[in-house]
């Protein structure tokens, strides 16, 4: 079942944070399908590195039935089938949305590598 | 690395010198390998040195890596896992925990486990930039603590499964890649360039609820393994680099493990198996050079008094690595007690090698000891005045590698 998140007030931007709790670096992209239409855009990208703190974000307006698709990718090369846990968590105004903290857990491969990606329905 | 000054020929002139002074200490307090026996007549002294060697090469098979286990529950057992549950979530760890008991009650073989704190209870996780924060943390500590458990039986239908527990824990790391800024940078820039260009096609709109098909699956999945096969590419490169250039950096590391017998793979009808114990330092000399600090406690209970021992495996070694220069000193030691009729409570071994770069891709080397001999195999070898001699086209003793 894919996420349904929401309700989202077109009236506010949304915010998405990019959060790993497992002291892995990270890297993301989003891209966001407006409703009615086949194409997406790219709205974010980041990785560790690039000058934000754990806490990454990204900001975008958008309305009910639209979509977003995610990619993330976690790596900590010093320790390989290691366990992570990173979140995407949006909110609007500074609240957080309905079912709009999203768990990504898994465990990396010999090299220490994971990545996750998946899409959201905006309601 | 820093580059050696001294001219080929000093060089070799210089491996000579050392070899042949070395090969004038007696071979008592060196392994049997390179010692040549004049006969085969077997005196008392022979019988003394035969079980020493035992000792001695016990003491060099424990000490095989200057690295606590990864898995203590697993070194403890004697094993290698086949497969190993690492769970990502509390309820993974009770499932995990439960996998290892059969239906009626008692340990199941061949069970492996192994569990972060940090990663299972709420609230302890660790960000990468607490895991950076400078200095000996709390939450470094709790980030390099690994829990294992195992279970395993001796051969034989009546041998007793053994349950063993461990501990794992990382004290300090100067090279640990994740506490550095430029490394994490150039990580961050490895994985970003596996992102995918686009997302899969033929998701469908979200005007009603959206379902994850057969084929969505397949392209999702088909976008993950390349997205980590180009992240492991860049990645393994990136960090055999850091390794090579940080290969001597300070560290220590401790680890416990201790095990239950249960008979019958009853948790009714356990007890205790013993306990082990490592400790493992390294520590940076200049930038050529380091020293590597090892013991290896074991107390095991044996299955009656009689069997009962202790055991101190430990060793230290010295490393120079450079472009043009590697070798190594080593001293081997393992004291016991209840040691068995003929077989000395406490023997030492050491060992040590030399290789020089003689021109581009030839090396010469020597050495002396069980250690030279199981870590160098050059093209070709000759033993001469008890020390082995050897030609290659690489390098068999850089410690960075």
């Amino acid at each position: 079942m894919i996420p349904r998140v929401g309700p989202i007030d077109p009236a506010a931007p949304l915010r998405i944070e990019v959060v790993c709790e497992s002291g892995h670096a990270v890297a993301y992209a989003f891209w966001h399908r407006p409703p009615g239409t086949d194409e997406w855009k790219k709205f974010a990208e980041g990785r560790t590195g690039d000058g934000q703190s754990d806490r990454h974000q990204a900001t975008l307006e958008t309305q009910s039935h639209a979509q977003i698709y995610y990619w993330v990718a976690v790596s900590n090369p010093a320790r390989p089938h290691g366990v992570y846990h990173a979140r995407l968590i949006l909110t609007q105004r500074d609240a957080p949305v309905s079912h709009g903290s999203i768990d990504l857990r898994g465990t990396t491969d010999a090299a220490g590598n994971d990545s996750v990606e998946q899409w959201l329905d905006l309601v | 690395m820093a580059r050696s000054r001294l001219t080929p020929s000093a060089r070799v002139a210089l491996l000579f010198v050392a070899m042949l002074f070395a090969a004038t200490i007696p071979l008592a307090a060196q392994d049997a390998d390179t010692t040549q026996a004049d006969d085969d007549t077997t005196t008392v002294d022979d019988a003394e040195r035969d079980s020493a060697d035992l000792v001695r090469r016990a003491a060099a098979s424990v000490i095989s890596s200057y690295s606590v286990p990864d898995m203590p529950a697993a070194a403890f057992l004697g094993t290698t896992p086949a497969t190993i549950a690492r769970p990502a979530t509390a309820r993974d760890f009770l499932i995990g925990l439960a996998s290892g008991v059969d239906e009626h009650g008692q340990a199941r073989q061949g069970f492996a486990l192994e569990a972060s704190p940090s990663a299972l209870v709420p609230g302890l996780g660790v960000s990468l930039e607490q895991y950076r924060e400078p200095g000996i943390t709390p939450r470094y500590l709790l980030a390099n603590l690994l829990l294992s458990l195992g279970a395993a039986r001796a051969a034989g239908d009546t041998a007793p499964t053994v349950l063993a527990y461990g501990l794992r824990l990382t004290l300090v790391d100067r090279g640990d890649p994740m506490r550095d800024p430029v490394f994490l940078e150039a990580l961050g820039d490895s994985i970003a360039r596996c992102r995918p260009r686009a997302p899969i096609p033929g998701i469908p709109r979200a005007d009603a609820s959206t379902q994850m098909n057969a084929l969505l699956r397949d392209l999702l999945a088909e976008h993950h393994d390349r997205a980590v096969r180009c992240m492991d590419s860049h990645t393994r490169k990136l960090a055999r680099r850091y390794a090579r250039a940080h290969w001597n950096a300070t560290s220590v590391s401790v680890a416990y493990a201790g095990g239950e017998q249960l008979r019958r793979g009853s948790f009714a009808r356990r007890r205790h198996a013993g306990d082990r114990v490592w400790a493992t330092g390294a520590i940076r000399v200049g930038t050529i050079a380091q020293t590597l600090l090892y013991a290896d406690w074991t107390h095991d209970r044996g299955d009656a008094a009689p069997a009962v021992f202790d055991a101190l495996s430990y060793g230290a070694r010295f490393n120079v690595g450079s472009e043009s220069v590697n070798g190594f000193v080593e001293l081997l030691g393992q004291t016991r007690s209840g040691p068995p009729a003929g077989v000395p409570g406490r023997a030492t071994a050491w060992s040590l090698g030399l290789e020089l770069r003689a021109a581009e891709s030839l090396w010469l080397s020597a050495g002396l000891g069980e250690r030279f001999r199981r870590t160098a195999a050059p093209d070709v070898v000759a033993v001469l005045a008890s020390v082995r001699w050897g030609i290659s086209l690489r390098s068999w003793l850089s410690p960075a590698e």
